[in-house]
């Protein structure tokens, strides 16, 4: 009985991992809801641009999951993806298309160069700081513990001594 | 009607202006009975408010189109419920729905606290007056829901004008969960004004012991509670209305709504430490303070349009006085703040790295990282703009890069975390505590390499996951055979026992244990298959393990729109499992089209079709697929989070005792009194 107690935690937490990985073996994703292409290959060349880019309608939304009902810019924008893969165009010579077309704001992320590389590093040097001001709190409070620590450290025995005697003498 | 609405908004300010200056003046010259008028026209103005909403409302139930608001958002076939939650569809509805919870929760903290005898109620009262005021302003001048539709009758210039019917709400929102999901988030926004107006109340009468922390704490909760579940429905109603087979998009509205969530969730946590080691105390209040103004914040983003969303419909020129009235809470908290310092000194240190307290602290670090990431990815295209002159986008991928690895670290402290003793944790005993943690971790990552994943973050999620989940079955595991043995309980009494004789903590753990299953929910759009198909009543297509079969193509009518229907039969190794009838929907009042998801729903995934269109060349139906995995685990996660967060805030057996003490010495006070004035 106390072994089941024991192998109960591990038991429930294995079931439950096996559970998660019943949806593991998938594997690549080789077709998309948003194109005609029936290659698995170029289906999944198209997921991948699509993903890249930002709809140009002002939805701000990927250009594969923008959903706006015919959409004067996803649909096209779209359209001409597939006929670049198909003609065998790269993956960067589309987006350089477009960018050439609608400037950076149509990649979904910035190019990381110039100021852009801003958009990158912030979010890190922010973490760096904030582990700067715990790491000087934390030892400022340590210091004070010592101290406070010092402070209660062994008497002077001199002053021992006299307060012994007059312990002693009460 | 227009009328009553109109003055009741004038009625509302003017006591909001009453409540204002009787509240702070009575407080600060110690007029005690001044301050005391200034509580009831709190209620008097939320009674006003109250008469305003109804007004509106009944305008909306009447289809009276002389008034702007109810021509523009809503229409004569409009259901009832749409047209009820009309309320909140548009700009100034939404205002005014806004102005009523903050107003309603005003009056309620007047109400619970009305036998308070100190300065700290009549000064949060009066900070909850000054959010009240500018709102009824907003009301009164900017964004005034009953102006009357006027049209330009070229020479003889603006006239007013009865429509013979309304634009109707935007069909996008003509779904259950929009009656719900605006609601639950404006209690959530809102709400959070109340920890704010307790801690500036607190600084503004400088009594920042544990007070106004413990005044604040439930408040908290709740306002955080309802923040969550009105992201999470937020999600439902993308998930299920829109389409496009997510539930989430990094959209600078939803993120708005994520920053002062993620702000709040650090401050319930380090609000543990303070009240535990009465540390951390400056670091509180400017938490809550960062929540206040970003929910501010995320309104002006939400309605100002300085960054491209797909939440269009609010998008409006009120913004600068969103900004103005930012600024100036801004620089009033910071001010007060500063001012204070003195009052804010840490009682004592932290003793290790390894403590519960220090993982408090970086659980902070995290969270407001994570936060920072999020302000900064939104705001960046308007950065971006100013300096270089060139927009750019900030989409999904921008965002997942940063907050997947984030959100990961954040699951490893929460099963970190609470396993840590307060001031400090023996090596010994950390080893002992987090073996089998530890261990479940490996296995699960091994078992997710074995089942054929490769990409690090799932197999990381996965791993973190079992380890979060093993620490906590250790947790409830120990203290419910502690209470066995002490008890003789069976182990679901036992279970339920612990949970009830310590709701702070197991309702913690149970909060816990949603986020984990949130976080697993969101592991699962690595797994997402899709596909489409091209059909005629009788064929069929494939998509993954599942095929669909054509069975019925037909037309939809109903008063409030028009469209088609494909029906088809899911089945899955030649097992039928359902038929699914996406609908296309075309809305004639706003002119607008739409498509309607069907799903089928299985524990570990969903099945999910639209129908896309129909192929004008080969007169076949587009349906689009999507099966999603995991998804079922964020809305259970989400409920989990929330049943948590409701068993944190129920009272536990002390307070109660204590409340029915203190309504008893009332009774006795109250019966003294009577027999003096006999």
């Amino acid at each position: 009985m106390k072994t089941l107690r024991t192998l109960a935690g591990p038991g429930l937490v294995l079931l439950f991992v096996a559970a998660l990985s019943m949806i593991a073996p998938v594997g690549a994703n080789s077709q998309s809801a948003k194109t005609h292409i029936k290659d698995p290959a170029l289906a999944e060349r198209f997921n991948k641009v699509s993903d890249d880019l930002i709809c140009q309608c002002g939805c701000n939304m990927g250009l594969r999951v923008c959903n706006h009902e015919n959409c004067p810019s996803a649909v096209p924008m779209r359209h001409e993806i597939e006929e670049k893969l198909q003609a065998g165009a790269s993956d960067d010579s589309i987006a350089a298309g477009f960018v050439k077309e609608f400037g950076d704001k149509v990649l979904a992320e910035p190019p990381a160069t110039g100021f852009n590389l801003a958009a990158y590093v912030m979010p890190g040097f922010v973490v760096l700081i904030g582990l700067f001001i715990v790491a000087t709190f934390a030892s400022r409070w340590s210091n004070k513990r010592r101290l406070s620590t010092a402070s209660s450290a062994p008497v002077d025995p001199e002053i021992r001594e006299r307060i012994e005697r007059e312990l002693r003498s009460k | 009607m227009i009328q009553i609405g109109n003055y009741a908004v004038a009625l509302a300010l003017t006591f909001c202006a009453y409540a204002l200056f009787a509240l702070f003046y009575g407080a600060r010259t110690g007029r005690r009975e001044l301050a005391k008028s200034g509580e009831r026209s709190v209620y008097a103005m939320f009674g006003f408010v109250v008469l305003a909403v109804v007004a509106l409302e009944v305008l909306l139930m009447r289809s009276d189109f002389s008034v702007e608001y109810v021509a523009e958002y809503s229409n004569r076939d409009l259901p009832f419920f749409y047209k009820l939650a009309s309320l909140w569809g548009g700009q100034k509805g939404s205002l005014l729905f806004w102005t009523l919870i903050l107003t309603g929760y005003t009056a309620l903290v007047a109400l619970r606290n009305r036998n308070y005898a100190g300065k700290l109620i009549p000064y949060t009262l009066g900070v909850l007056s000054v959010t009240s005021m500018f709102f009824l302003i907003m009301n009164k001048f900017a964004a005034n829901p009953f102006e009357r539709l006027m049209v330009d009758h070229g020479g003889a210039g603006l006239q007013a004008f009865t429509a013979p019917d309304g634009r109707g709400l935007n069909p996008l929102l003509q779904h259950p969960a929009m009656v719900i999901h605006p609601p639950m988030l404006y209690l959530g926004y809102v709400g959070m004004v109340v920890p704010f107006a307790f801690c500036m109340a607190a600084l503004l009468t400088r009594e920042l012991g544990a007070g106004w922390i413990k005044l604040t704490r439930r408040w908290t909760l709740f306002a955080w509670l309802f923040l969550g579940t009105g992201i999470l429905l937020g999600g439902r109603w993308a998930y299920v209305e829109l389409g496009w087979g997510g539930y989430w998009a990094w959209d600078p509205v939803e993120n708005a709504s994520l920053m002062p969530w993620l702000t709040g969730t650090a401050f319930l946590h380090s609000v543990i430490v303070q009240e535990r080691k009465n540390m951390l105390k400056v670091w509180n209040v400017v938490l809550i303070l960062a929540t206040y103004l970003l929910a501010i914040f995320g309104t002006f983003l939400t309605r100002s349009g300085i960054v491209s969303s797909v939440h269009a419909f609010a998008q409006s020129s009120i913004g600068n006085y969103f900004v103005t009235f930012l600024v100036i809470a801004a620089l009033a908290s910071i001010y007060l703040v500063v001012t204070r310092l003195a009052f804010l000194k840490s009682d004592n240190q932290l003793d290790s790295y390894a403590s519960r307290e220090a993982s408090f602290l970086f659980n902070n670090l995290i969270l407001l990282a994570a936060c920072f990431a999020v302000l900064w990815g939104t705001l960046f295209p308007v950065l971006s703009e100013l300096v270089q002159k060139d927009k750019v986008s900030v989409g999904a991928p921008f965002f997942n890069k940063i907050n997947v690895p984030i959100g990961l670290f954040l699951l490893f402290l929460t099963g970190v975390g609470p396993l840590l003793a307060w001031r400090k944790t023996s090596w010994e005993s950390m080893a002992r505590i987090f073996m089998w943690p530890t261990l479940a971790g490996i296995v699960a990552g091994i078992i997710t390499i074995v089942a054929g994943e490769r990409s690090i973050y799932p197999i990381m999620s996965f791993a973190i996951a079992a380890f979060v989940l093993m620490t906590l079955i250790t947790e409830f595991g120990r203290a419910t055979r502690a209470r066995m043995r002490n008890t003789k309980e069976n182990p679901f009494a036992a279970l339920y026992g612990i949970t009830a004789t310590n709701k702070r903590r197991y309702g913690g753990y149970i909060a816990h244990l949603g986020f984990l299953l949130l976080l697993v929910g969101f592991t699962g759009q690595a797994f997402t298959t899709e596909g489409w198909g091209e059909v005629n009543v009788g064929e069929k297509f494939s998509i993954g393990k599942y095929d669909f079969t054509c069975v019925d193509i037909a037309d939809v009518k109903d008063p409030n729109y028009e469209g088609m229907s494909a029906t088809l039969a899911l089945s899955k190794n030649g097992k039928h499992l359902a038929n699914l009838s996406p609908e296309k929907r075309f809305y004639a009042a706003s002119e607008q089209t739409t498509s309607e998801v069907r799903m089928f729903h299985t524990p570990l995934e969903d099945v999910y079709v639209v129908f896309a269109n129909v192929k004008e060349d080969t007169n076949k139906a587009v349906m689009q697929v999507w099966v999603n995995p995991l998804v079922s685990y964020v809305w259970l996660g989400g409920v989990v989070l929330a049943l948590g967060t409701i068993i944190t805030l129920l009272p536990n057996r002390v307070e109660r005792r204590l409340i029915r003490r203190k309504k008893a010495v009332e009774n006795l006070l109250r019966e003294t009194d009577k027999v003096a004035v006999r």
